[in-house]
């Protein structure tokens, strides 16, 4: 009898052992939710703590470089709108670096650099294919052995900035303090349609709302690839070359600025219009670059991390949480969905309770997030608004739709516990189920059926599912391949 | 912020670049208007302005608020019937 009443609360005490680390599990998984929050909560301070106030009329001699790989289709587009930039002429000079582009390029720069001479200068490796920070390493070279330039503006051959913004970018710069400006790049097609729509909501809530929360915070994360400014003193201080040991070479540059003691800033006046893939496999590519990028510039700074003796700004409390909570933002969902499923398992009542008490959290945050963002540039905002809405996929927003007004839709029984178990599934479910929709692309009924799939599935599960593989890749050392985004010329201003 | 962290370039003075010389051709590249980057004031108007315009960001936390309230209310509605 006494064994027997022993066995039961060790049973007991098992029970609830589990339950509070089922409970642990899904408090862990809303830690990004928690960070997302705290992050666009900070956005509207830039109104007030911006630095708009140490600027100055400055207009340096700015010498632009594009790295530039078989860019014939793009490449006059952009020069012309750089000629045409609102910046004094004799101030600005265009460096196009070929790297041993086997299209027209090199055709499209001889024209470019007759129609304006000395202000396009064309630059040619004769071996190319390294990727481009090799590419931007040989302008470089050229670039700082003459004394000319004062500011280096580091942009890709298919964007288009808009005829202020070069001069609202140098303004910050007249700061000594400041080292390098990025500008806000949005995703610019002519004629939007899924996956860019996607893109433009990404991108507005990415660079427009979360770099103005990172001004607020004194760090910034990653300067726009297609869109950074240097002062001549940041680029000798960070050793006057882009690192080439990692895919994120952006966001290496970033650190090294700020390491190195000076201040990055976001200028969301300065717009900058770029093309963007307009498949998914495509998307893949770029995406994987960028998370993988992300993964060894984790390793990389190590020592960084929740360490303000470091870097006040990049090894604060709140850079720390950002940058993690995007980074394990797979692993936080799969802990979430471990964590309800076991719940119900074990206790059913239990597990609606919790569900039902904290689910409009992230309902409430989704929501603040998206009209949030949509504000910062409502014009953008008004034409991605779908896009904003079935972020996370059509199939979540039904989810999101059911816990917020549950019994909406009366079910008992064995539908119930389907759709329940279901529900709380769906957070990791989804993610395969977006690396199925890469998949799709590439069979035969994939151009038709692709972008339904993406709407139901979502984009947010697509981008998680991107960073697993990240990982993956990552974890079995996988070649760094350089994957280039093939550019139209469908961005139109 | 301690010495180690102390920002490079602090206590300098500001960067100045020289006036622009604006020329007959120049101007009359520009339409015969002057540009807003040969006149100090006007780029300093242009950076006051968007400075201002940084305050719409209150109206964006507002109608984000505004949203969630409108959807708590909602959901309570509902719940409640």
């Amino acid at each position: 009898m006494t064994i027997l009443a022993a066995g039961t609360d060790v049973a007991a005490i098992g029970e609830t052992a589990l339950t509070v680390f089922l409970l642990v599990l899904v408090g862990v998984g809303a830690v990004p939710v928690v960070a997302g929050l705290a992050q666009f909560l900070v956005i509207p301070f830039h109104a007030v703590r911006n630095h708009y106030r140490e600027t100055g009329p400055y207009l340096p001699n700015v010498a632009v470089v594009i790295p530039a790989w078989n860019e014939a289709a793009v490449l006059t587009t952009s020069i012309e709108r750089l000629m045409g930039l609102d910046y004094p002429p004799d101030r600005l000079r265009v460096y196009v670096v070929d790297d041993a582009s086997t299209d027209d390029t090199p055709a499209v720069l001889a024209a470019c650099a007759a129609r304006f001479p000395g202000r396009v200068v064309h630059l040619r490796r004769e071996k190319g294919g390294e990727g481009k920070a090799h590419t931007l390493n040989h302008g470089l070279r050229e670039i700082l052995a003459d004394d000319w330039m004062e500011a280096l503006l580091i942009m890709d051959a298919d964007v288009i900035y808009e005829p202020a913004s070069l001069r609202k970018m140098t303004r910050h710069l007249a700061d000594p303090t400041v080292g390098a400006v990025t500008a806000y790049i949005r995703e610019g097609s002519g004629d939007p349609e899924g996956i860019t729509r996607f893109i433009g909501f990404d991108y507005l809530a990415a660079q427009a709302a979360s770099r103005r929360a990172q001004n607020v915070a004194g760090a910034m994360a990653c300067l726009a690839g297609g869109a950074q400014l240097h002062s001549r003193e940041n680029l000798v201080a960070i050793g006057g070359q882009i690192d080439t040991s990692s895919l994120a070479e952006d966001t290496v540059t970033t650190f090294r600025t700020q390491l190195a003691g000076r201040r990055v800033v976001f200028e969301p006046h300065a717009r900058v219009l770029a093309e963007e893939p307009a498949g998914v496999d495509a998307l893949w590519k770029q995406r994987l670059r960028w998370a993988r990028g992300n993964v060894q510039i984790t390793s990389m700074y190590r020592h960084l991390w929740f360490r303000r003796s470091v870097h006040p700004g990049l090894g604060g409390f709140f850079f720390g949480v950002f940058w993690f909570a995007i980074l394990l933002l797979p692993v936080a969902m799969l802990l979430t969905s471990i964590g309800l499923t076991g719940l119900y398992l074990l206790d059913s009542e239990l597990a609606s309770e919790v569900f039902g008490a904290a689910v409009f959290v992230p309902i409430a945050t989704f929501v603040f997030m998206i009209t949030l963002t949509m504000s910062v540039d409502p014009r953008t905002g008004f034409t991605v608004w779908r896009e904003a809405l079935l972020f996370p996929g059509a199939i979540s927003f039904v989810v999101l739709l059911s816990a917020a007004f549950p019994g909406v839709v009366p079910l008992s029984g064995t539908a119930e516990t389907v759709w329940t178990l279901f529900v709380y599934s769906w957070l990791v479910l989804c993610i395969p189920l977006a690396y199925g929709v890469r998949k799709l692309e590439g069979t035969r009924w994939g151009r038709p059926l692709t972008p339904l799939a993406l709407y139901l599935v979502g984009f947010g599960p697509l981008m998680c599912a991107i960073t697993v593989d990240a990982y993956v890749k990552e974890f079995r050392g996988a070649a760094m391949t350089w994957d280039k985004t093939e550019k139209t010329g469908r961005v139109t201003a | 912020m301690s010495t180690v962290h102390r920002l490079v370039g602090a206590g300098q003075p500001f960067r100045v670049s020289p006036p622009v010389v604006l020329t007959e051709e120049l101007l009359a590249r520009c339409g015969g208007l002057p540009p807003v980057w040969a006149d100090p004031v006007a780029l300093a108007d242009e950076t006051e302005a968007d400075r201002v315009r940084e305050r719409r960001l209150w109206v964006g936390l507002a109608a984000a608020v505004a949203v969630v309230v409108l959807l708590y209310l909602a959901r309570t509605a509902v719940l409640g019937a």
